[in-house]
């Protein structure tokens, strides 16, 4: 009868709803009209991206929340129960003259009122061809404190899990990422795939038809205006298509290990070319199947082919779209998906010059270790190697941050069941903060553990307390220091 | 030690100037100050020190911390106001020029500065950042000083703002924006400090830049400053100055703000927390410890945004903190 861990979400989810897909548009916010009513009702997981604001008036705003937004429907195309929605003024007035005056503070507001949890925003400035582009996201309060949370749940194999009464939270809400500095060339130069049945016009939003495309097909664009992309047509000719109409696959990935390439979409189809771990590859396509999830057409030196989505990192126009996708996956229990995401926020280029939101990637890629062990059964089947590195770089990135410290503590528990070990991290961050909430709590529940014959969550740490009878006395003296009732 | 804090190191490219010796005049009021204590800091620790002769020069030499790319240099004497310079290697180079204020005394704007600023007189407490627009000598390259300023202005108030939401003192930066004065003051920080004193400004934002067009590659050396205009009791807000030398045609892009935000954000949560100190000692009993510790909160959360390199703004954030809990008590 060995007792097995298990870490759990604090709130389970409904995944009811049946969604493949959701990007949907709502229309203005304006002070002192109320708010058009909720888009993806029925969706559980929504974002919001709202039009960037753009005080160089390099008139690019509505293209990159366009961007962004498609990007992430992309990212997020396999994910049951995920919604992203696009907030755009109707005609030329502007949905940014809201946030300019009060920024994050505004963001979280247009997404309460669309009950969306996430707020994706920013701002763009233009300088010749560069383009420099700041994204901020805001969570709407009740993400962190409800779902942000990692607590410690144990139990027999099957039988019903006991609260352990352990607890740690993500220390931050809103997001500052660093800048991006791109060209118009890399963000607007990029493959597209039809979604269903589209026309091409003359121009964008009107215009003849000059070409039809389905399901699928293929298409290069080079520009974009609006919610338009400027496609190439045959014979050197141009058209505009609606980006509602299209998928936007990463312009390139990386392998994540040996890979073969194959000739159609499915694992089985015969071996093409072979290309070597962290090769980056450009995609020319992509393509969801059901059953057998998203597959990238790409170009390799040694020839073009299919590679499954799992087994490269997708490299986005903007690292946010990683974090993002991250935290949908997370909500929605796609544990191993969400540590992906946030391995390749971790990697992205530039990332490091925001220590805040990398050190919050490095916590969130920590606990999405620890929840997919759980998923599998227990906390201690993680990745234990890979979990602990994500913390200590958490740890490396803000020194500072008690939260690091009990997220740590809480991680320490749930794979090595030992209050001894968990302790330098509690005296940590009660020495950076002696109010630290989650700190104070771990403390206080520690020391009724030790203290109470028959606390419950006792049997998680059966084999330390026999090995080590004299474990309460320095929980009790840290729990005395900072006056920590037991 | 009340010698003030500073919130932040800036981090610039290290130049190849090899100089060593850091020389420079202290002055107040258009005239040389004597017995200015002079004190370089390089990675957190202190490095050298001097006092100003009866003509306010100093000189430091700055051989002991060799490797250091960056230092943090602060003037203090009775009576003025402390200031602290952050500079890089290549600025050795060059002469210091440091006006200290008094500490105390006549504040008197002129009448055309008081018809100016009449409109933005705020009740004291509510006052918003004051941007006092750069002052732009571009010798050959002239930028377009109006749309230059403005679009400083704006940006600088979203990362202003949006790094002190980070921190979650919402409460204090509620209606935080940067207000731009109809006025030039050419980095006349008595100047600055009086105007910001007028209309109950929560810190005085400008700078100036002059410009060496002479060369193949025009450059602007941009002097930037942060002026905390709140008092409080339990710590003495410093001036804050940044120097840097910007290509010319870098001027008017984003790179430039981007250099100052991290900076001016941690300036502000620093003012922030001055005005809301002040605010405290009109309080007793309960309330007072309330505002103390919402205070506490958001220093403590700004503390926790910061990255390993930032050794030098925990030090003196550490330090406020750790005296903001003292007063708080058990």
């Amino acid at each position: 009868m060995t007792a097995v861990l298990k870490t759990l979400l604090a709130v389970a989810l409904a995944l009811a709803a049946p969604l493949a897909l959701a990007g949907e548009a709502i229309t203005a916010f304006q002070q002192g009209t109320p708010p058009p009513p909720e888009a993806l009702k029925h969706v559980p997981v929504k974002a919001l991206v709202a039009e960037f604001l753009d005080p160089d008036k390099s008139e690019l705003g509505k293209e990159i929340a366009y961007l962004v937004w498609r990007e992430i429907l992309t990212a997020i195309s396999d994910q049951k129960g995920a919604g992203v929605i696009i907030a755009h003024p109707p005609g030329k007035e502007r949905l940014v003259d809201l946030l300019q005056r009060n920024y994050h503070e505004s963001a979280i507001e247009i997404a309460a009122s669309q009950n969306a949890r996430m707020a994706l925003w920013g701002a763009i400035g233009a300088a010749e061809e560069r383009v420099f582009v700041d994204t901020y996201l805001s969570l709407v309060g009740a993400t962190r404190r409800e779902e942000l949370a990692l607590r410690l749940f144990w139990g027999q194999p099957g039988a019903k899990l006991n609260d352990t009464g352990f607890a740690a939270r993500l220390s931050r809400t809103r997001f500052n990422f660093p800048r991006v500095v791109t060209t118009r060339g890399a963000l607007f130069e990029r493959p597209l795939t039809a979604q269903g049945k589209a026309a091409v016009r003359a121009q964008p939003g009107a215009g003849a038809t000059l070409a039809t495309v389905a399901e699928g097909d293929s298409l290069q664009a080079d520009g974009m205006q609006g919610s338009w992309f400027r496609v190439q047509l045959p014979g050197g000719r141009h058209g505009w298509v609606d980006s509602w109409n299209v998928h936007l696959p990463p312009r390139q990935v990386d392998a994540r290990g040996d890979l073969v390439l194959r000739d159609s979409a499915n694992p089985k189809a015969a071996a093409g070319a072979k290309v070597p771990a962290n090769a980056r590859l450009t995609v020319l396509q992509s393509r969801y199947y059901a059953g057998r999830g998203l597959w990238y057409r790409v170009r390799a030196p040694g020839g073009e082919g299919w590679v499954a989505a799992t087994q490269v990192y997708t490299r986005f126009s903007f690292p946010v779209v990683h974090f993002v996708a991250g935290l949908y996956r997370y909500q929605l229990g796609r544990y191993d998906d969400a540590v992906r995401e946030f391995e390749q926020y971790v990697r992205a280029d530039g990332v490091e010059s925001d220590p805040p939101s990398l050190s919050s990637a490095y916590q969130m890629l920590g606990a999405s270790l620890l929840m997919a062990g759980s998923a599998r059964g227990a906390a201690e089947s993680a990745n234990v190697p890979q979990l602990n590195r994500a913390f200590e770089l958490a740890a490396r990135t803000t020194p500072y941050d008690p939260a690091v410290y009990s997220l740590r503590a809480i991680s320490t528990l749930a794979t090595r069941k030992s209050v001894d070990a968990a302790l330098p991290d509690v005296r940590r961050a009660l020495e950076l903060d002696s109010d630290h909430e989650d700190a104070r709590g771990i403390l206080a529940r520690m020391n009724r553990v030790l203290a109470t014959p028959n606390d419950p969550a006792r049997e998680m740490i059966r084999r330390e307390l026999y090995e080590r009878p004299k474990l309460g006395d320095s929980v009790t003296e840290l729990a005395r220091r900072y006056k920590v009732a037991p | 030690m009340r010698r003030g804090l500073i919130a932040a190191i800036l981090l610039l490219a290290a130049g190849a100037a090899d100089a060593q010796t850091l020389a420079g005049t202290v002055s107040s009021r258009g005239a040389p100050l004597a017995g200015v204590a002079v004190a370089a800091e390089a990675d957190g620790r202190r490095v050298a020190g001097a006092t100003t002769d009866a003509q306010g020069r100093f000189a430091i030499d700055l051989a002991a911390a060799a490797s250091a790319r960056d230092f943090s240099v602060a003037f203090s004497r009775a009576g003025f106001r402390g200031e602290v310079r952050l500079l890089d290697r290549a600025a050795l180079a060059r002469p210091l020029r440091v006006t200290l204020l008094p500490a105390s005394g006549p504040g008197a704007i002129s009448p055309d500065d008081e018809a100016r600023l009449k409109l933005l007189v705020t009740p004291a407490g509510t006052g918003p950042l004051l941007f006092v627009p750069y002052s732009l000598q571009a010798g050959g390259a002239a930028p377009d000083a109006a749309a230059l300023n403005e679009r400083l202005r704006l940006q600088l108030q979203r990362l202003i703002v949006t790094h002190v939401q980070v921190a979650g003192s919402s409460d204090s930066a509620r209606g935080v924006s940067l207000t731009q004065a109809p006025l030039q003051a050419d980095n006349d920080l008595e100047r600055l400090r009086a105007v910001g004193e007028f209309v109950n400004a929560l810190a005085v934002v400008s700078g100036i830049g002059i410009g060496d067009g002479g060369t193949a590659a025009p450059t602007l050396e941009l002097a930037s400053n942060y002026v905390i205009i709140p008092r409080a009791d339990v710590f003495d807000p410093p001036v804050l100055s940044i120097v840097d030398t910007v290509p010319a045609q870098k001027i008017g892009l984003l790179e430039l703000d981007q250099k100052m935000s991290r900076l001016w954000g941690r300036a502000t949560i620093l003012a922030l927390a001055a005005r809301d100190l002040q605010r405290a000692q009109s309080l007793a009993g309960e309330a007072r410890r309330a505002e103390l510790k919402r205070v506490h909160a958001y220093l403590k959360a700004e503390r926790a945004n910061l990255g390993a390199r930032d050794e030098l703004s925990e030090a003196r954030l550490r330090d406020l903190i750790d005296r903001l809990g003292r007063e708080i008590g058990p």
